[in-house]
């Protein structure tokens, strides 16, 4: 079932401006929280409507606020993360698109309830069109008032400037996205310091995600119990997925947490093209494991993707079609992560790269009956030892298709290795390309 | 030293950020657009204004693949390999433009019309296979469709 809280916007035309989002109620929530709200129970608000982060981990957000020492001397800071790198993700850029000004309103809402007086905007660099109506929405709101010194009157001021990336997934990792902005490559740094104590220019720093923050004007504008009864138990409010690969309608879906997998398969995205068997669903996005077509039957959220050993991820939910090579999709997968390692773990750096030499030698048909098990060894050792999370995402996905799809990684043709004879190698696209 | 931006241009930079050292990405990316890539010159240029050792910003131009160290053709194509583009065939389309151009990835074409390149996921899965040319999306291309946008781009 569609529910368009947070795409109540989208379809209207001109949705991006500020004429429109005010017309809409927007920036409402902004008065009435300055005038009569303190910090506090904007934090209180929002840990009641148990939203939780959108950028892939799903921590709880107003816990992550509350993790910022409030008596600091150092100015605070809050990072939006608009990097949006994820294969198979593309919600945070339509939210950019269609309606900057609900980000910029939750940006403001957000660092009001920290106590940060500079917020930066991290956009990914291909972004054009976000990054120039992100832009367009934030002089709009200097120009109201909205931001600035002394915001609609108040005692509170804040501004916030855009950081354009350079084309680097790595960037998307907060402490990254926080070297980033400091003017350096994006090498994660060790953890800790947390970035809520020592964060974007050594001091108190939030990275949230565009869609968790776009959440928050909403949050205070319907209340944190109308926001919770939207979601699960664990998890309040509805997602933005985004469903790709081979299915009939591949969009942008508005649903509420929890929304089984196969309805949002069948009904929103029209089903499997060609009418086909679906083989396999990567659900949340590329680094999430797998789920094979006996699993499909599983609601999505947080919890109970991750009680499955997979993850909700960035919600972005990638169908692959019976005759899909699992070979081939696990080799672009880490060719992906291969490439995006920063190189500064050896791990990672090493790891990604001998899976990809072990996949492309199984592909040329040089592989061996160790090879399976050579695999999950390899991403055994990556996960759980390196800088930043990226070495278990692409363990992850080693582990998950090698077990759940074994034939296909070892010696001979597997059952969907690509038409004989005239293909040197499978294409991940497999028989009808 | 050559001005490549203006000092107001790179006062309104600057006044982004606690200090000189941040601004480095935006100034980079502003003599992109100037110049269309950046030369070890704008390289040192860029040092020189943020008072930076020319290790660092060569650091920092090397890390990130938008960062141009050579000029390239007038129209930039990024052919997105990532997964969900793959399982529509962006494969074919890649092998497409190639023959095309008659060019490799990374390659530019003899007339410095077009520079091949590939790109991880665009964020415009649904539209896959997806292309995006300069500063504009496309998808889902054909190679035919493809052929009749590049016809477009040349004479233009
Ligand atoms: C390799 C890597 C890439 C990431 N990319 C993104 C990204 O593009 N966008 C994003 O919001 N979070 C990304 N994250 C998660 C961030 O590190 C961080 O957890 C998130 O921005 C926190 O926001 P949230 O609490 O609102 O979810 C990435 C993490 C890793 C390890
Ligand atoms: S895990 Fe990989 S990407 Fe992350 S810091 Fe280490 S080498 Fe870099
Ligand atoms: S995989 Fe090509 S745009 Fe996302």
């Amino acid at each position: 079932m569609i529910v368009k809280v947070l795409t109540r916007n989208f379809d209207k035309p001109d949705s991006h401006t500020l004429a429109v989002y005010e017309a809409g109620g927007g920036y409402r929530t902004l008065r009435k929280v300055l005038e009569s709200w303190t910090p506090e129970q904007v934090v209180e608000e929002v840990k009641a409507s148990n939203l939780r982060g959108r950028g892939g981990a799903g921590f709880p957000t107003a816990i992550k606020w509350g993790f910022v020492p409030k008596d600091s001397p150092k100015p605070k800071y809050i990072c939006v993360n608009a990097d949006e790198g994820e294969p198979g993700t593309f919600k945070d850029r339509h939210i950019m698109e269609q309606d900057p000004h609900l980000m910029v309103e939750g940006t403001i809402l957000s660092a009001y309830a920290i106590g940060v007086q500079t917020a930066y905007i991290y956009i990914r660099g291909e972004f054009v069109l976000a990054g120039e109506r992100t832009e367009a929405a934030i002089a709009e709101a200097y120009a109201k008032g909205y931001l600035g010194e002394n915001i609609l009157g108040s005692s509170y001021s804040l501004d916030i400037h855009v950081h354009y990336g350079a084309g680097s997934y790595i960037c998307g990792e907060e402490t990254a996205l926080i070297e980033s902005i400091e003017g350096k490559k994006g090498w994660p740094r060790v953890k800790p310091p947390f970035p809520a104590v020592e964060g974007l220019f050594g001091c108190p720093t939030v990275v949230n995600n565009v869609e968790t923050l776009a959440n928050v004007p909403l949050i205070l504008d319907k209340g944190a119990a109308w926001f919770a009864g939207l979601g699960t138990e664990k998890s309040g409010g509805t997602k933005l997925f985004t469903i790709s690969g081979h299915v009939n309608r591949p969009g942008l879906y508005e649903l509420p947490m929890g929304t089984p997998l196969l309805e949002m398969i069948e009904e929103q995205a029209g089903g499997v093209t060609g009418g086909k068997k679906i083989k396999a669903v990567i659900p949340g996005g590329a680094s999430c494991p797998v789920l094979a077509a006996h699993e499909l039957d599983i609601k999505m959220d947080f919890n109970t993707l991750m009680a499955a050993g997979s993850m909700l991820g960035s919600g972005g939910v990638i169908v692959l079609a019976e005759g899909t090579s699992m070979l081939a999709a696990l080799l672009n997968l880490e060719r992906f992560f291969a490439h995006e390692s920063c190189g500064q773990c050896t791990p990672c750096r090493e790891g990604t790269r001998w899976i990809v030499q072990i996949l492309e030698r199984i592909e040329r048909g040089e592989g061996t009956a160790g090879d399976p098990d050579t695999l999950i060894d390899i991403a055994e050792h990556m996960a759980g030892r390196t800088v930043c999370p990226l070495g278990e995402a692409a363990a992850g996905p080693v582990k998950s298709f090698v077990k759940k799809f074994r034939d296909e990684f070892l010696p001979g043709p597997g059952p969907d290795a690509g038409p004989s004879g005239t293909e040197h190698h499978p294409q991940v696209a497999g028989q009808d390309g | 030293m050559q001005q490549i931006l203006s000092k107001n241009e790179v006062q309104e930079l600057l006044g982004r950020y606690p200090n000189k050292e941040a601004a480095l990405m935006p100034v980079l990316r502003a003599i992109q657009m100037k110049e269309g890539h950046i030369s070890k010159e704008a390289e040192h240029y860029a040092a020189a204004i943020l008072e930076l050792h020319p290790s660092r910003v060569r650091e920092v131009v090397a890390f990130y693949s938008m960062f141009r160290e050579k000029p390239e053709g007038k129209h930039l194509i990024l052919v997105c390999e990532s997964i969900s583009c793959a399982l529509l065939g962006s494969e074919t389309i890649l092998e497409h433009l190639k023959k095309r151009l008659a060019i490799g990835v990374g390659e530019t074409t003899a007339d410095k019309c077009f520079t091949l390149e590939t790109a991880e996921c665009l964020a415009c899965c649904d539209q896959a296979p997806s292309v995006m040319i300069n500063d504009e999306l496309f998808g889902p291309v054909t190679p035919e469709e493809l052929d009749g946008i590049l016809e477009e781009k040349m004479k233009g």
